[in-house]
Order: structure tokens, then sequence, then C-alpha cells
């Protein structure tokens, strides 16, 4: 089947659930006030249950890849039911990026009169490397990865003499009301966690084609470090953003608060704008590739090129209809959070109490 | 008039003579001829050549083609023998061909053969056959020499450190270079033919027990699927081969460097040659083999790491460059230093054309100076110089076409691809730079991202038989240290992920 191998998701994951949230974090929670790092961390500490839960399920057979697994928590029709739910979920991921990618252009001033359209490059783009299968996406994120590094190195090793540690305080921002319901926001870019475990197989062709397969702390390790590098990179642009709270704060203002802060030198955009943009790009892959590849996964009939580009137009349409702007992307994360969230809560519960014990099958 | 015109007219038969070339020799040695020249076409063909002398009191052939064949060694090992020897037993007739190849003829390569199309392909290869009337089977005599080149440094594949000996258009030479270069018994070459109407001789080469099953298995189905009439040289047989073939990069390598083709030897990979070209190819292939040289691993390792480098910087600038600038100037050129925008402004000023169109006009001058350089004859060649420096560069800079900024960006442009050592990915990048152009000029950073986006992405999906394009990266795999920066021999303690698990190479070497 079509799946990403374990190394593959880890790239994927952590390129784009960091920038997700990073961006839901900074650009989509202005009320955080510079404690989006805070946000950050509790949305990580909240995610725990259901990491806690896929982890649980990996030790019934760790040979097995994710849709056995859940197949075998809560049956197939369990399994399809829950795949249709992360593939409505991650649809309206991919809409939501393909909104911020098209704010990212219009700031950056390109001359797309029409905003719908400018929603149209980004999810034809992942559309083209979607269909090419999991070796494509995974890839990709794979070769990026080597570049972040780079980029985050110059951008970071420049601000260092810039860094204005005053501007985290006071260190609870807005409050810890505030914080709670822009954590709710951050935990359903991470959520998307648990559409990466269901898309990926948990093996890995190594040298001389021999399979290895992954541990299960894989998992647990890869979303530590999402969580970790993301609030640092939140707290690190928030030292060069003073806090301001009284001015109503489109993405095009806080695109703005990021790259022509007064602190940042003007040739620093260019990395961040690649940074920003490439990283966003495999987000949007990542999105519109485990959307289709889950729809499939609950229609096995359906044939896979042509669910991409269905999941495509889809999106498209969510994208222009304005259901995935930052507003309404703000009101029902919660709502995205438990969807993705809950299924593998109760497999993991599901999975003692089923009849039969351990060799129950359904 | 007609009849004469028709008597003197030569009607050329339209297709090979497959009737005949089913047939086996008899034991008549006037039919043999007969059989032999009507499939030689030897009334028309003037180059083929039968000497009928007597040997053994029995009449008998040899029949050759002209400068394919050494007539020194026909003349000293057959003619002379045959003619001055005398049987010291009696011998019936269908022996008679026997006795001469174990007795009398010394040439070291011979075997019998009796049916037509087998003796037909052995004289179109330059070897002789001996026919001695009674027997049913004629000797195959190796007295192959024609003119070949010697061995000379390789044209495309130049190197400051390493072997200065290249491939040349003789399969033979070709394959002795390799046991030159890599003396095991484990070599394996295995002969193939391809085509299916004219064959040409190619040579699957290997290391047994190093080298993949699977892998070897798929090539070798595929060499022997291959179903055109005629297979002219390795370009074209690496054209039927790749599994690819509208990609913009080469999946298979082809090397004019036996160093190379053997380095490639022990990691694993396959070799296959040809006769008439000086070129190896080989499989599987990733797109680390194609940015690679072969003096990397001549060089030191603080050198070949810097070299390598160097050389990768070249190829994104090569790639991205153009399309970076048009994409800052046009889109984002708040990026832009000031000074620096105020000096691109200023000499802007006079030119009439777009930044794109001034930057399409450089591209396809420096292609068509690109070409120039390779196709004009060497007594002219250093008018090309004074026409690229002078006419296009200075003149076109004085007329106010292009600014004097865009002569740089193409110049270190073209400098990054010629820093690519495989001609047809130099190419490959060639034309993906239009298209980054192109999408940098109408997106800004935003198109070149794009684009970069699903050109990586499609060829991360591309594999090479069986082994992805971007292996060990994406996929990533377990590798030596030897990608971007080569660190010392001492830390390349794995073989590549190419060859099959536990060879005995890799054992050796714990």
């Amino acid at each position: 089947m079509n799946l990403l191998s374990y190394r593959s998701a880890c790239a994927l994951g952590f390129v784009a659930l960091s920038v997700r949230a990073f961006e839901t974090a900074f650009i989509d929670s202005p009320e955080l006030a510079n404690a989006g790092w805070a946000g950050v961390l509790l949305a990580g500490t909240m995610y725990i249950p259901v990491l806690l839960s896929i982890y649980l399920i990996i030790h019934l057979d760790k040979e097995a890849s994710p849709q056995e697994l859940m197949t075998l928590c809560i049956g197939k029709r369990g399994m399809k039911a829950v795949a249709l739910i992360l593939s409505a979920g991650m649809l309206y991921e991919s809409a939501a990026v393909s909104r911020l990618l098209m704010a990212s252009i219009l700031y950056g001033a390109q001359e797309i009169h029409i905003t719908t359209v400018a929603t149209l490059p980004s999810l034809i783009a992942a559309a083209i490397v979607a269909c090419a299968g999991a070796g494509a996406i995974g890839g990709v994120a794979g070769m990026w990865i080597y570049f972040i590094p780079l980029l985050l190195a110059i951008i970071v090793g420049r601000h260092i003499p810039v860094y204005q540690a005053n501007y985290l305080f006071p260190i609870w921002g807005a409050g810890f009301n505030a914080i709670f319901f822009g954590s709710t926001k951050i935990l359903s870019a991470f959520t998307a966690f648990s559409a990466l475990w269901m898309i990926q197989s948990g093996k890995q062709t190594a040298a001389s084609q021999k399979v290895t397969y992954a541990s299960p702390k894989v998992f647990l390790i890869l979303f530590g470090v999402i969580v970790l590098v993301t609030a640092i990179l939140s707290a690190l642009v928030s030292m060069l953003v003073p806090q301001s709270l009284s001015v109503p704060q489109s993405r095009e203002y806080r695109l703005s608060m990021l790259l022509s802060n007064g602190l940042s030198p003007t040739f620093l955009q260019f990395p961040y704008v690649l940074l920003w943009y490439g990283s966003l790009m495999i987000a949007q892959g990542f999105a519109l590739f485990s959307a289709a590849r889950l729809l499939t996964m609950a229609f096995p009939k359906l044939r896979f090129n042509r669910t991409v580009w269905g999941c495509a137009l889809s999106a498209a349409i969510l994208a222009a209809m304005h259901i995935a702007d930052q507003n309404v992307a703000a009101r029902i994360a919660p709502y995205i959070s438990v969807m993705n969230s809950a299924p593998f809560i109760i497999a993991a519960i599901a999975v003692r109490f089923r009849k039969g014990g351990k060799h129950a099958r359904f | 008039m007609l009849s004469k015109i028709l008597k003197g007219a030569i009607f050329l038969p339209e297709i090979p003579n497959a009737p005949l070339e089913n047939r086996s020799l008899s034991a008549s040695l006037k039919e043999n001829i007969e059989l032999i020249k009507a499939v030689m076409q030897a009334d028309i063909n003037k180059d083929f050549v039968v000497r009928e002398f007597v040997s053994l009191e029995a009449d008998a052939c040899v029949a050759f083609l002209e400068g394919l064949s050494g007539n020194a060694l026909i003349d000293e090992y057959i003619l002379r023998p045959c003619m001055e020897h005398n049987a010291s037993k009696i011998l019936s007739k269908s022996e008679r061909a026997r006795y001469l190849l174990k007795n009398v003829i010394s040439i070291n390569q011979a075997a019998m053969e009796c049916t037509v199309d087998e003796i037909s392909a052995a004289l179109l290869k330059g070897m002789a056959i001996f026919m001695i009337d009674g027997c049913t089977e004629a000797i195959l005599l190796d007295t192959r020499q024609y003119e070949k080149r010697p061995v000379n440094a390789p044209k495309t594949e130049a190197v400051v450190l390493g072997p200065q000996e290249g491939f040349i258009e003789s399969l033979r030479t070709n394959l002795t270079l390799i046991r030159r270069y890599l003396a095991s018994t484990m070599l394996v070459t295995e002969m193939h033919s391809v085509g299916r109407k004219i064959s040409s001789q190619c040579a699957v080469v290997y290391l047994n027990g190093v080298v993949n099953t699977e892998i070897l298995n798929r090539v070798r189905t595929k060499l022997l699927n291959i179903s055109e009439p005629l297979v002219r040289n390795t370009g074209h047989l690496m054209q039927l081969m790749e599994e690819n073939p509208n990609l913009l990069f080469p999946q298979i390598l082809q090397t004019e460097r036996p160093d190379r083709a053997v380095a490639a030897l022990t990691d694993g990979q396959i070799l296959i040659l040809m006769d008439a070209s000086p070129y190896a190819l080989v499989f599987p292939t990733t797109i680390f083999d194609l940015i690679h040289a072969s003096d990397d691993s001549f060089m030191r390792w603080q050198y070949g790491s810097f070299v390598r480098i160097v050389r990768l910087l070249g190829i994104l600038i090569s790639l991205y460059l153009p399309a970076v600038y048009i994409a800052l100037t046009v889109h984002h050129s708040h990026m832009i230093p000031l000074g620096l925008l105020t000096s691109i402004a200023e000499t802007r000023v006079n030119v009439p054309f777009p930044i794109i169109v001034e930057v399409l006009f450089m591209e396809f001058a420096f292609y068509l100076i690109n070409e120039a350089g390779t196709r004009i004859p060497s007594q002219i060649g250093s008018a090309l110089g004074i026409v690229g420096a002078l006419i296009l560069g200075q003149a076109a800079v004085s007329a106010s076409i292009i600014s004097p900024i865009l002569i740089i960006i193409v110049a270190l442009t073209g400098l990054g691809n010629y820093v690519v050592p495989n001609y047809s990915l130099g190419i490959g990048i060639e034309i993906l730079r239009l298209l980054f152009l192109i999408a940098g000029g109408w997106l800004g950073l935003y198109g070149v991202v794009l684009a970069s986006f699903i050109t990586f992405g499609r060829l991360c999906a591309v594999s090479s038989f069986g082994v992805p394009f971007f292996a060990p990266v994406a996929p990533w795999r377990p590798h030596n240290p030897d990608l971007i920066a080569r660190l010392p021999a001492w830390f390349q303690k794995q073989f590549s992920f190419y060859s099959r698990e536990n060879s005995w190479l890799k054992e050796e070497k714990k």
C-alpha cells in the first residue's frame, strides 16, 4: 500500500507539524501576547493522552501497520470510520494551509488580485506531488530537513545581538485563560500527528533491502522534539516583537511583525521566506496526501490519484468559501482536536475490554 | 535500351536472407561456398573474400571480411599450415575439420559450427571461417584485427588526479581495461546480443557475491526484452533501458572511465558495455552518482570534501541564481540591500526590456555559445571566444540591450553548470533552470519554491531499477559518509546499499 516509511514520516511530521504549530502560536494567536511558547507546551501536554494511547496500541503487535492495529482494536468498520474522520480533518487542514499560503503571498505583494485563485497554486503543486506517492512527499521532507538547520542558523545567528528578552515579560502574557484557549488552537495542529501515524507503515527498508521496524518510542520522541523545537522558535521570535493587544491583528499584520519588526535586517527576509514557504508547502503536501490516503483507507475501491485531485478540489472550494479563514479556523479548532484525538483514546480503551481478551479478533 | 538498363541494374534484396540463414552446412564444399556467398551477398560485397585451396588432399577454403580479419594471421596460422600439412593417419571425410583444428591450425580461439546464421554472425564480427569438403561443420577462427583508436585520456570526464585511461569503441579492449583494474575471479562478464534484426554485442559485467541479484535480474530481463530491430550504441541502449524515459534527469550513468566503472562494480552496481561505444552504462544510479567525480576519492579527504561542496554550490547556483535574481528584483526588491538595489536600478535605466526578457535572451545566447563550442571546427574555435565575449557581452551592454549585472549572473550560472561532471545531468539542469526562471518571474520566491517542491517531490518518487533516485538521503538509509563531504577512507566502513546483504567484500572489511 502507498504508506510512508517511519523515517519519512518522522521527517514529514517534524516539518509539517512544527510549522503549523508555530504558525498557529505566533500568527493566528496574537492574544497569547508573546506567551506562544507556553501555549505550545500546554498543547503538547494536552496531547499526551492520545500519544500514550498510540503507544499502547503499537505494543499490541510491533510489526503490524497502524491500519491493522486499529482493526485489531475496534474492528474493520471502526478503523474505516476513524480513517474517514481523520481524512475530513486533514482536508480542512489542507484548506487552512492554502488560506495561510494565500495570506503569505499577498503580504509579499504578489500580483494576484483574485484572492481565491491565490489558493490554487499550492493545492495544484501539492496534488502533483501527492499523486507520486508516499515516497515523493516523504522524500521531499527528508531533503528539506537538511536545509532547515542552515536557514535557522542564519536567522537565529544574525538575531542573537538583537533579541530582547524583556519582550517575553510578563511571562504569562495575557493570562492563563488566553494561554489555555490559545493552546486549544495549537492542539488542532498537533493532532495531525494522529493522521501521520495512521498513514505510515511502521517499517523501513534499510541497506540491502533488510526490513527494520519502528520502535514504539520513536513516535514519543518525535512528538517531544516537535513540541520543544516549536516552543523554542516561538520564544525566539517573540523576543523580536513587542507585546501588543491593542490593534486587530490579521495574518498579514503578524507576518509583517515576523519579517519587518525593525530589529530584523531586510536581507534576512530571504531565508525567512524560503523557510516559511518551503515548510508550508510540505505541510500542504502532507495534509493533502494524508486526506487522500485516509479516504482510500476508508473506501479501498477509490483510485488514489483521482482521490488526491478530488481532495484538492474540495480543499480549494473550502478555502474559497472562507470556511478555512483565520477566525473560523480558530473557532472550530477545539472540535478538530477532539475529532482527531478521541478515536485513539477510545481504541486504546476498547482493546482492553473487547470480548475474548488478548486473542479476540473482530 | 530498357532491357540494357534492367540488365545493368542491381536489385538489392529488401530483407535479409532469412530462409538461407536458417540452413545448416552440407558435406559439399561447393554448395557451402555458394550458400555463404549468397548470405553475405558476395556478388555485391567486394570485401567478402573466399580463398580456396587444398588441404589433406581435399578442397578447402577460408572466408573472411577484408579489413576485419588480420591477413597475416590467416596466412601464417591457417593457410600455410593447412597447405603444408600431411596427415599422419587415414582420416574419414567428416574427421578432417576436427583433425586440422586439433593438430594444425594454431589460432588460440576456435569453435566448430554448422548453422549458417552463427557462421554469418562470426564473419561479421571479423572472424574467419574454415571449411573443407566432406565436413558439415565449419571452424570459426578468431582472426580479428582491425583499426581501432588507442586508449587515450577520457574526453568527457577529465580529472586532475587519477588514471588517464578511457574506454574506446572496442568491447574487447574495454573489458580488458576492467579486468586490469579489478583482478578478481568473482568478476563476471555475461555476453549478450541486442537487436532483433541486426544484433550488437554487449557485455553485462558485475561482481558475483556483491551484486544484488534482484537488481541484476531486473537489468537482465529489461535487456533481453528489448525488441528494437537495431540498438546502435550505449546512448540508444540507455534510452531503451531507462524506466522513466520522460524524466529530465538521467537514471543511468554513462561513464568513459574504467576506474569509475570499477568503483561502481565494487559498490554492487552493474555495468553494460557495447561494441562500438566508448562508454559503460552503470545500473542502478542515484543523483549522487551523477554529481560525484572519480577524482573525489583519489584526493585527500579534505580536498575531496572541499571540491564536492564547491561543486554542489555550483549546481545550486546554476539551478537557482537566475530565478532568484528575477524573483528578488521583480517581486521582492525590499529584500535587496539598498546599495545593491540602487546599483541594479542604475544599470537598468536605459534597458528597454523587462528583466525576464533580458535573462531569457542571455540564457539563449549562452546555450548557443555552448552548442557552437561543441560543434565548431578547432581551426576557427578561437573565433568563438571573440564572438561570445566581445560581441554578445560587451556590445550588448554598450547598446543597452542588457544590464552589466546580468552578464555576471549568466557567467556564474554557466560556470555552475560546467562543474556538473555528468553531461546529461548538465543539460537537464539547464532545462530545469528555464522552468524555475519562469516560475520566479511569475510568482516570485513563492513560484521558485513551488517549482522546486514539484520537481524534487516527483524526483523522490523515481527509482532506478528498484533503488530510489535520491537514496540514501530520501529515503534515508545507512550509508558511508561519502555523499556531500567525503570523510576519510577509514570511516567508509559500509559498502554501498546497492550491494546485497552480507556480500563477501563487506565481511572482509569487518
